[in-house]
């Protein structure tokens, strides 16, 4: 057999297909162990600033990333709730919710919610995909329109806004939004008053 | 060698620019350009990806077989894609969320594999990265400006969300033209995409023009000046 023969045999192109694979795989998983540690950190990073200002001026001792729990009632999807412990008694919930009825599909916010008064600490957008120009004034970059919300509860607030009779603030010629925002934080606020840890599943592992 | 790595560069910056004249790769090309700094990052991606797969490829370009190249061609450039990924959700994390299905669909872009099957399978290693490189910073290029016009009109700012790619440095870089408020908001919307990216296109045509025109006639003078002589 020459070389060129082989060449054109179907036996080379398998094992050219072959090989390639396995080197380019290979690579990749290489570098998968390398960044993988990173990855992680980076998440864990990301997770914990977040929970530093949900949970601002909350005591807690726990390290709320592992105390997640699964909850439906918070969206079209059932959603994740961190809680915080503080000498082992649930001090505030960490909840993300959908918020539904805007302009375009449900975005996802979410809420540091103290345990022991109901009331909301810090809630902020997780994901957004309203209009730009049309919604986009609630988000914390472009105002602070949130922070009406911090120190906002069913027992001290109407959750709708001023227009509907409730108590929050609105946009002129942008009331959608702002609207769905407060419904949701209101039906919300009513689920997490309702929540029993003992009947919800745990998180299954980090993903 | 000189003059073919000059060649390489004044191709895929000018000639035969992937985002201008080749015309490929349209669908990060419009998605991402809403700001100059999402532009910028999943250019950096790109060039990456191209010099690396443009490399790889030509590096194997003796072992190939007509019939199966594509195939290998992919492999090797959705490697490359998977690489570039992970070391951006590892060392860039925020801009990854934002880009993060960008990322993973330049393994469609078109100039990628265009390049691999134009150049890379008939160059030299060398040659072959250096176009990768070339080609990867003429789209980046485009990116940018698109991403720069969009957001100044759109948002009134320019290289806002800098930190996300350099870190707490980028911060400073964002220049504010005016309140957000005055933006025009169909820049930042899809159709200020399709809008900017036109113009662009059409300015090209008319330098390529003029320029052509000039040389023609400067040609032309010439001939009749050998003529009269």
């Amino acid at each position: 057999m020459t070389s060129k023969s082989f060449k054109d045999s179907s036996f080379y192109v398998g094992l050219l297909l072959g090989v390639i694979t396995f080197c380019c795989l290979s690579i990749v998983f290489i570098v998968r162990d390398i960044t993988a540690e990173r990855i992680s950190e980076a998440a864990f990073e990301k997770q914990n600033s977040s929970f530093k200002l949900l949970l601002k001026g909350i005591k807690f001792d726990n390290n709320p990333g592992a105390e997640c729990y699964i909850a439906d009632g918070l969206g079209s999807s059932p959603k994740k709730v961190y809680v915080a412990k503080y000498h082992g008694r649930v001090s505030a919930y960490v909840v993300y919710y959908d918020v539904a009825g805007g302009y375009s599909t449900p975005f996802s916010m979410v809420a540091g919610v103290d345990a022991v008064t109901g009331l909301i600490n810090y809630v902020d957008v997780v994901e957004f995909n309203e209009t730009p120009g049309l919604g986009d004034k609630i988000l914390r970059s472009s105002g602070n329109y949130l922070d009406s919300f911090s120190g906002a509860g069913l027992s001290n607030r109407v959750f709708e806004v001023k227009k509907d009779g409730g108590d929050f603030d609105f946009f002129t010629g942008a009331t959608v939004t702002p609207r769905a925002v407060v419904r949701s934080t209101g039906s919300m606020l009513k689920r997490v008053g309702s929540l029993d840890l003992d009947s919800l599943k745990k998180c299954e592992g980090e993903r | 060698m000189m003059e073919k790595i000059f060649e390489i560069f004044k191709d895929g910056l000018w000639n035969k620019n992937p985002g201008l004249v080749q015309l490929l790769g349209l669908c990060p090309l419009l998605a991402v350009t809403s700001t100059a700094a999402n532009a910028l990052g999943l250019g950096i991606a790109t060039i990456a990806v191209l010099t690396v797969s443009n490399f790889l490829i030509s590096a194997v370009r003796h072992l190939l077989k007509a019939e199966v190249r594509i195939i290998i061609y992919v492999i090797i450039i959705a490697s490359v894609v998977t690489c570039v990924q992970l070391c951006m959700q590892a060392y860039t994390a925020e801009l990854y969320a934002t880009l993060g299905l960008y990322i993973s669909l330049i393994v469609t872009n078109c100039i990628i594999i265009a390049r691999a099957e134009i150049f890379a399978s008939r160059n030299s290693v060398l040659f072959s990265a250096l176009d990768g490189f070339a080609n990867g910073l003429g789209f980046t290029l485009v990116l940018l400006l698109i991403g720069g016009v969009r957001e100044i009109i759109g948002q009134g700012t320019l290289f806002a969300g800098m930190e996300q790619l350099v870190g707490e440095a980028g911060s400073s870089m964002k220049i504010t033209f005016f309140s957000a408020d005055k933006g025009l908001l169909i820049a930042i919307l899809p159709p200020g995409a399709f809008i900017t990216l036109g113009m662009l296109v059409a300015v090209k045509n008319f330098m390529d023009n003029r320029l052509f025109v000039k040389v023609t006639s400067k040609k032309r003078d010439a001939e009749t000046t050998i003529v009269n002589e």
